[in-house]
């Protein structure tokens, strides 16, 4: 039965919304989660499965990362199914002398912020990753918190266990209008029927953009696409989510539209390699094309020789919500009461989607948030 | 019933006959023949066991699109036996995942 009313309805069921849908219902809120397609289908099913904090910046991001982090532990202990989350360390390797500098400089500036993070020399390197090329790899920043998961599993358990505590989950139901009264939230109205409640919240990520325009709202978020390859399974030989320092590199993370390619190796607990990453400004279109996968292959390959005799079973693209300075939309907006903003993770969904979650139950439960929502609010875009 | 006898015999003609390895054990095979049809004409139908649940798998489609017949064949995993004609000593093994290495190095 499609349910008339809720208290709080979350439009989205990627690894945000499911996340938020899930402590909603434990802190004991009549949740409905509504969904377009399918749970975790979208950029919560196909990225990089890094739960993630290295490249995060001072101030409010790497406060962000950390506070997810432990909600993924927390998570790990209170959702049933297991999600293969491990957490061994993380290494950002730097490939080249001219990567030096930047990094150095983010290391300096988180030291100073109070998160410091560890260099390691290329020997340290080896003896944690012994693929890794010598020739390729000059040092790497290391860090002991940080992991992979399977962002499906994370996404499959959220959701199950959200049920579990009463929520409503509605796949393959799509929001297509909301009402609002006086400036206040008075329903959801959906292809499967109309939904009273006084409260939304936005977790539609790359689709935030057109939920926003349902209350007149002008949220600034745009397609970017990720592509990413997955190899045969194989038995364990990494052990860490290695990221190459490319991406610390400003001029080369391509985002004035040019196809561009950073190094990025993982391994699954079912033993594929998800190895990537290529993107490119392709709109709301996750084809991935030949020159992706042959850039993702070379990069790779320069960084981990011997992944050339490794087969690649199938590739996946998506698109992340992107905002103007790589920092999610969270929390109220001005002028309509009730619409809580809960997108625009620029590709850090699965490391901090948990975070937000529980932060917008805060917000939701108790109108104060443990992580101050201020400098995210969506008027810091006006 | 022989290994020879399961083979089509009327009406054709087979190449030299040889033997390969399988997990140690002799078999015979003629050139032209795939290791996946010398295993099952061997009476061999499990090819490999699943990496979680360790079910037992065996060639299924025949026509290299299942993927189920993978075997460690000459040292390499995952490589499928309906796609990899057989060739005189080569080596074949039952593939569990516990049982090889990556042959990676760096």
């Amino acid at each position: 039965m499609f349910p008339g009313e809720a208290e709080v309805v979350v439009i989205g069921g990627g690894v945000i919304g499911s996340s938020t849908a899930y402590f909603l219902a434990r802190a004991g809120k009549k949740v409905v989660l509504v969904e377009k397609g399918y749970k975790g289908g979208e950029a919560s099913g196909a990225n990089a499965a890094f739960v993630w904090s290295i490249t995060r910046k001072p101030g409010i991001d790497i406060r962000l990362a950390m506070h997810s982090i432990n909600i993924h532990r927390q998570l790990q202990k209170e959702l049933d199914r297991d999600f293969e989350y491990v957490y061994n360390g993380g290494l950002l390797v730097i490939e080249d002398e001219e990567q030096l500098p930047f990094v150095e400089a983010h290391v300096k500036a988180r030291a100073e912020d109070g998160y410091p993070l560890e260099m390691i020399d290329a020997k340290q390197v080896f003896e944690l990753e012994p693929l890794l090329s010598e020739e390729k790899i000059i040092g790497a920043v290391f860090s002991p918190i940080d992991g992979t998961t399977n962002p499906i599993f994370l996404v499959i358990s959220l959701n199950l266990q959200a049920q579990k505590l009463g929520a409503k989950i509605f796949h393959h139901t799509e929001a297509r209008e909301i009402e609002v009264m006086s400036g206040k939230i008075k329903g959801v109205i959906t292809d499967k029927g109309t939904i009273k409640t006084n409260t939304v919240v936005n977790a539609a990520g790359c689709w935030g953009c057109f939920i926003g325009e349902m209350v007149g709202l002008k949220v600034p978020i745009t397609p970017f696409q990720l592509a990413m390859l997955v190899t045969e399974q194989l038995p364990p030989c990494v052990s860490h989510p290695i990221m190459g320092a490319s991406y610390m590199v400003e001029e080369d993370t391509g985002k004035e539209g040019g196809l561009g390619c950073g190094l990025i190796i993982s391994q699954q607990a079912a033993g594929n390699l998800l190895i990537g990453a290529s993107w490119r400004d392709a709109g709301y279109d996750k084809r991935i094309n030949q020159e992706e996968i042959e850039l993702m292959a070379r990069v790779n390959v320069e960084a981990m020789p011997s992944l050339k005799d490794v087969r690649v079973i199938r590739s996946y693209a998506n698109f992340f919500p992107h905002t103007d300075d790589d920092l999610p939309i969270l929390g109220k907006v001005d002028g309509v009461e009730g619409f809580i903003m809960a997108c625009g993770h620029n590709g850090h969904g699965i490391g901090l989607g948990p975070g937000s979650g529980k932060l917008i139950q805060e917000l939701i439960c108790e109108g104060i948030t443990s992580i101050p929502l201020d400098e995210l609010s969506l008027s810091r875009f006006n | 019933m022989s290994m020879v006898e399961k083979r089509v015999q009327k009406g054709v003609e087979r190449g030299q006959q040889f033997e390969i390895f399988v997990d140690g054990e002799k078999i015979l095979a003629y050139e032209g023949e795939t290791i996946g049809a010398a295993l099952m004409a061997a009476g061999r139908r499990t090819l490999r066991y699943t990496n979680k649940y360790k079910h037992p798998r065996g060639l299924y489609c025949g026509i290299g699109l299942c993927q189920e017949c993978r075997m460690v064949i000459n040292g390499v995993p995952n490589t499928q036996a309906c796609q990899t004609l057989a060739t005189p000593g080569c080596q074949v093994e039952t593939q569990q995942r516990e049982k090889y290495s990556t042959g990676l190095t760096g």
